[in-house]
């Protein structure tokens, strides 16, 4: 990919979360369909074009039709270097909003994508829209999880 | 005599202490936590776990695999969602150890689903390089593939191929062979004498194993280094199987230098008399490793160990 293409597209995370763009020097980035992944810099390009892949490297984009959307993987691996549209929550407000997806929430934060922390901790992707944030971290990682039941009052 | 004891009579003359062998077949091991030091440190985990009251200490194998004792469910624990640790048997994360990727290298895991030790390799190559992680079965491949995202590594790619028949157009500089077995080494009984865990086995499992060892040897670039690894007791599935690619390929078994109790390979079974370099050979069993019973052999190509493998 031209530089000017990997730069045009990861400049997303310095500007929407002030990841720092050296953060992806060890990093290739390729453009596979609907996605935009990273794969280690140092992997040999010769074995990799002389096989029938299913998959490669670490999903990071999605392209939506208006915009890009930042994958659970890429947050969880590249949020802890974030320095803006972080949420930080208590582990109860955490547990109200993994099981029911979205919570009341005044913000001050530009709405869009958010980084969801608990402690210090990245836990994945958040939407946040004028009152409300709403959880966009899979289900399928959540549905594991062990969540106590949801009570009216509950913060 | 217990159930367990029925089953394995076979191995009763090789297996040591085989009463113990066979008592600790009634106890699940405690769980094992492999630290993704991709997200984060053994001592930030500890701490997490040790926050909900889990007792914790690292293994004698690495920093980087945590022992917690009761607890049974290590996917409903926060650092799970976080991808923070992976759980994975202590033996079988000394497949991965014995290996020893290093950054930059260029490997192949043959039979790489569901991804345990794929992703190991990839935190000891600091996510540098490349793992080309196969396996045949599209729908465990899946699996494999959730599991890399989950734990955030970018040094992987996916193919499909039947391993036997994996191509040989490139040469690795190591190869993981963990092979489909009988699965023993998971076997437990519950407290009612009524056998858990029990994996299908096939009768031509020793012919497929043979396929995909010799084939992984053939993937090697000359002295590369490969492992055999299976989670079975059975010497027809392991030293039966070195000892043919022994036969057919310029191999050399090398000692695997880990800290974990173990039985040397065998150098005879029933009819079989085996190389005497089955001795380098890994025995692990529950009752003194803590964990799954595990195979392994640590195999080098060519007849005597030379330097850095050299990639053509």
């Amino acid at each position: 990919m031209p530089d000017i293409q990997r730069q045009a597209i990861l400049s997303y995370f310095e500007t929407r979360f002030g990841i720092p763009s050296h953060t992806f020097d060890p990093f290739d980035l390729f453009d596979r369909g609907k996605i935009y992944g990273l794969l280690s810099r140092l992997a040999s390009a010769e074995a990799i074009a002389s096989l029938r892949l299913q998959n490669a490297g670490l999903p990071i984009l999605r392209k939506m039709p208006t915009h890009l959307k930042p994958t659970t993987a890429a947050i969880q691996r590249f949020g802890p270097q974030a320095t803006k549209h972080i949420v930080n929550m208590t582990a109860d407000q955490m547990q109200v909003l993994l099981r029911t997806g979205l919570i009341a929430y005044d913000s001050v934060l530009q709405p869009g994508y958010v980084i969801l922390q608990q402690d210090g901790h990245v836990l994945g992707c958040g939407l946040v829209t004028p009152g409300q944030l709403r959880s966009l971290i899979p289900k399928w990682l959540v549905k594991h999880q062990r969540l106590a039941e949801y009570n009216e009052g509950t913060p | 005599m217990s159930n367990s004891a029925i089953w394995f009579a076979d191995y009763a003359d090789f297996i040591p202490d085989f009463d113990a062998f066979c008592n600790s077949l009634y106890v699940e091991p405690t769980c094992c936590l492999r630290v993704n030091t991709l997200r984060t440190t053994p001592a930030i985990l500890t701490d997490i776990l040790r926050q909900e009251n889990y007792c914790v200490q690292p293994s004698q194998l690495s920093e980087d695999l945590l022992l917690v004792e009761k607890l049974t469910h290590p996917g409903t624990l926060r650092g799970a969602l976080m991808g923070y640790y992976h759980s994975q048997a202590l033996t079988s994360a000394l497949a991965s150890l014995a290996l020893d990727p290093q950054p930059g290298e260029l490997i192949c895991d043959l039979c790489a689903a569901p991804g345990s030790k794929t992703s190991h390799m990839a935190q000891l190559m600091r996510d540098q390089g490349l793992i080309v992680a196969n396996d045949r079965h599209g729908k465990r491949l899946s699996m494999l593939e959730f599991n890399l995202k989950r734990l955030g590594i970018t040094n992987t790619v996916t193919t499909c191929y039947p391993g036997q028949s994996f191509p040989l157009r490139h040469k690795f500089q190591r190869v993981l062979v963990d092979a489909p077995c009988s699965g023993e080494g998971n076997y437990r009984w519950d407290q009612k004498g009524r056998l858990r865990h029990r994996l299908r086995s096939s009768s031509n499992l020793p012919q497929v194993q043979k396929q995909l060892l010799v084939r992984g040897f053939d993937l090697l670039a000359p002295g590369g280094t490969l492992i055999y690894a299976t989670c079975t007791y059975n010497p027809a599935e392991n030293e039966s199987v070195i000892q043919s690619l022994l036969e057919t390929r310029p191999a050399t078994l090398e000692p695997i230098s880990h800290n974990l109790p173990h039985a040397s390979g065998l150098k005879t079974w029933k009819a079989n008399t085996y190389d005497e370099r089955m001795q380098h050979c890994w025995r692990l069993y529950p009752h003194t490793s803590h964990s799954v019973g595990f195979f392994l052999a640590r195999i080098r190509a060519g007849y005597t160990a030379s330097g850095d493998p050299q990639l053509f």
